[in-house]
């Protein structure tokens, strides 16, 4: 007995391993870097010094910036679950091959974001664009482009994070069980009403679940925005980025990140503490 | 209030599963009345189809002589108890019963009074604020009946809520469904496959097989009447003996059966010489004796081959000269018998139901 246990030990070696290199370490590094100093012209000398923090918060151009990210994640956040739960719901209820189409989902993310980020330039193109259709149907005066521009990262975002709120909503609304709506007919609530007072209660676990997941994602986005935004749309991870690659600025791009970072930390736990924390599950519980 | 009609309702889906085949059943304002049938039977979806989970592909319904086959669920003034029961988990016990005069938008006052009623008919008063998983099974069973019967509905019905009970349990809430049942005097249709359950609470039982109904008489009638060798097995046990018609006449009808000959003391009905039939007769009128030597008619000889005691019954599987099996019960206490004895295997001919062959 003594030594299986003793054998057992080992076993934990792996993950601890995988969690000290891959997350611990270069947090430690991120958090270290972001109080280190950044000389100009050169790279970062090791020192403690709360500059890079100082330069965040005091200038309007980066909590503009972070205003912005915020905003619009909660904006595709809103948009996913508006459009993601009509359709998981139809799926779990009517839809007969739902497998087909749980497929259909999940083959959007096989392609990279670059690439479906670049579809998207072309659909919303001036030449080659659905404006020419909306043209056409005499719905605008003039065919235009749509991007870079705001309303072209809106639809970018939400069409790379809705699958994901999809799938997160799938299990939960396919664990309620179907009597439970039936129990509402029953006692006189029409459909509409067994609804709102049945289906959306008994998933709210997979709402905020799918909800922080879409949220957390998009706080993230650097492939969208870049591609189909202009710098006035321009996230908080393009800024990041920015600074670290092109300006060199590796301290104050790490004090960045970890504000984010924090910023992504808090929303969770603010949820998690108005919703009640077992809704934090990621996924799939019924009832 | 209360009275329900099933005129020719019929149930087919898709591709072509004939779930439910021409039923027609009058269910009396007040009564009690079982589906009873093996799973499949089509039990479910008639009840389904009252509630209006399922549209009959044809046929109607009708809830106190108006016409409810179009009408959706929330409109039928139906109240059911689900399987699952389907309490909802988000609610607690009061939001539970209170739900369905909720969405009506009843007074608040008549709400309370309403839910203060109905826990104390099902004797859980105080227990309004519980969370739904914080009950017993017991409990719950009567969240679901005052749920279901809060709203005033027309009819009761019921998709075999007891079946995940325990078998004390199950009875308490069998004893307790029908006080309940007969002290608000509600129209009831209640589905089981539990032949039991049926035959101890029931006004009427609706035998169901393949989707039609096989046989409606009151508990005992069906028992002691079967129609069909198929109920005469599904309710209760019972002897099954082939016979060929050899003649009937003033003293009454006489066949031969593989264990020698039978005579039934009288026909209602018109035989042929030569006809077949399956003479049922329960256990528990078939005696047993020691006495082997002397033929007495409607008996055969056979030996003891298996004893077991069921519940407060003693049961003897006989095995005769032909190779029947015949089965026999008798009250614990009656004089016993031994595996391996040799008896007499008397069969009441009072007893005996003649059964169609060909209905099997």
């Amino acid at each position: 007995m003594r030594r299986r246990g003793g054998k057992l030990k080992y076993i934990v070696v792996y993950p601890l391993g995988m969690l000290i290199v891959f997350f611990l370490i270069p947090l430690a590094m991120l958090i270290a870097f972001s109080f280190y100093y950044h000389p100009p012209g050169g790279f970062y000398e090791p020192a403690f010094t709360f500059e890079n923090y100082i330069r965040f918060l005091t200038k309007p151009l980066y909590l503009k910036r972070l205003a912005f990210t915020v905003e619009i994640s909660a904006l595709t956040t809103i948009l996913c679950l508006l459009l993601g739960y009509p359709f998981t719901y139809y799926l779990t209820r009517i839809a007969s091959k739902k497998r087909f189409y749980i497929i259909l989902v999940i083959s959007t993310l096989w392609l990279s974001y670059i690439i479906r980020s670049y579809a998207w330039t072309v659909i919303l193109s001036k030449h080659a664009g659905i404006s020419n259709l909306f043209a056409w149907m005499g719905l605008i005066e003039q065919t235009r482009s749509y991007t870079p521009g705001l309303l072209a990262v809106i639809i970018g975002l939400v069409y790379v994070f809705l699958p994901f709120m999809i799938l997160t909503l799938y299990g939960t609304l396919k664990g309620i069980g179907r009597e439970y709506e039936e129990a509402s007919l029953n006692l006189g609530a029409g459909p509409w009403k067994t609804f709102v007072n049945v289906v959306v209660p008994l998933s709210k676990d997979g709402i905020i679940s799918g909800s922080l997941l879409v949220f957390i994602l998009a706080l993230g986005a650097y492939v969208v925005p870049s591609i189909l935004g202009k710098p006035q749309q321009w996230t908080m991870a393009i800024i990041i980025g920015d600074q670290a690659t092109y300006e060199s600025n590796v301290p104050f791009g790490a004090s960045m990140a970890l504000i984010l970072m924090i910023f992504a930390i808090g929303t969770i736990w603010l949820i998690a503490k108005l919703a009640g924390t077992k809704s934090l599950s990621m996924g799939a519980k019924g009832t | 209030m209360g009275r329900v009609e099933l005129r020719n309702l019929s149930k087919t889906f898709p591709p072509n599963i004939r779930a439910v085949e021409n039923v027609d059943l009058t269910i009396e304002e007040g009564e009690f009345v079982t589906l009873l049938g093996p799973s499949g039977c089509g039990k479910t979806t008639t009840l389904r189809l009252v509630a209006g989970f399922e549209e009959p592909t044809s046929g109607q319904i009708l809830i106190d002589d108006q016409d409810v086959t179009t009408l959706p669920p929330y409109r039928r003034n139906t109240g059911m108890v689900f399987q699952s029961l389907a309490l909802f988990p988000h609610m607690d016990v009061f939001g539970n019963i209170a739900y369905g005069m909720r969405i009506r938008k009843l007074p608040k006052a008549e709400i309370h009074e309403k839910v203060v009623e109905f826990l104390n008919l099902v004797k859980l008063s105080g227990m309004e604020r519980r969370k739904v998983r914080q009950l017993s099974g017991g409990q719950q069973q009567r969240v679901a009946f005052a749920r279901a019967l809060a709203m005033n509905p027309s009819v009761f019905l019921l998709d075999e809520p007891f079946a995940a009970l325990d078998k004390n349990l199950r009875e308490e809430m069998q004893v307790e469904l029908r006080r309940l049942q007969k002290r608000i005097q509600i129209t009831t249709i209640f589905v089981t496959h539990n032949q039991r359950e049926a035959m101890s609470m029931s006004d009427r039982i609706v035998v169901m097989n393949q989707g039609r109904i096989d046989q409606v008489g009151a508990p005992r009638e069906i028992y002691l009447h079967p129609a069909s060798p198929f109920i005469a097995n599904f309710i209760g046990t019972t002897n099954l003996i082939p016979a060929t018609v050899q003649r009937a006449d003033q003293e009454g009808l006489h066949l031969t059966t593989p264990d020698g000959p039978v005579a039934f003391p009288e026909v209602d009905f018109e035989v042929i010489e030569g006809e077949e039939f399956l003479i049922s007769i329960r256990p528990e009128s078939v005696r047993l004796s020691l006495e082997t030597d002397k033929s007495v008619e409607n008996t055969f000889l056979g030996t003891v081959d298996f004893k077991r005691h069921v519940g407060e019954l003693i049961e003897y599987y006989i095995h005769t000269r032909a190779g029947q099996e015949i089965i026999s019960s008798y009250q614990t206490g009656s004089p016993e018998f031994f595996e391996g004895d040799m008896v007499r295997v008397i069969l009441n001919g009072e007893a005996f139901r003649l059964l169609e062959k060909d209905t099997l």
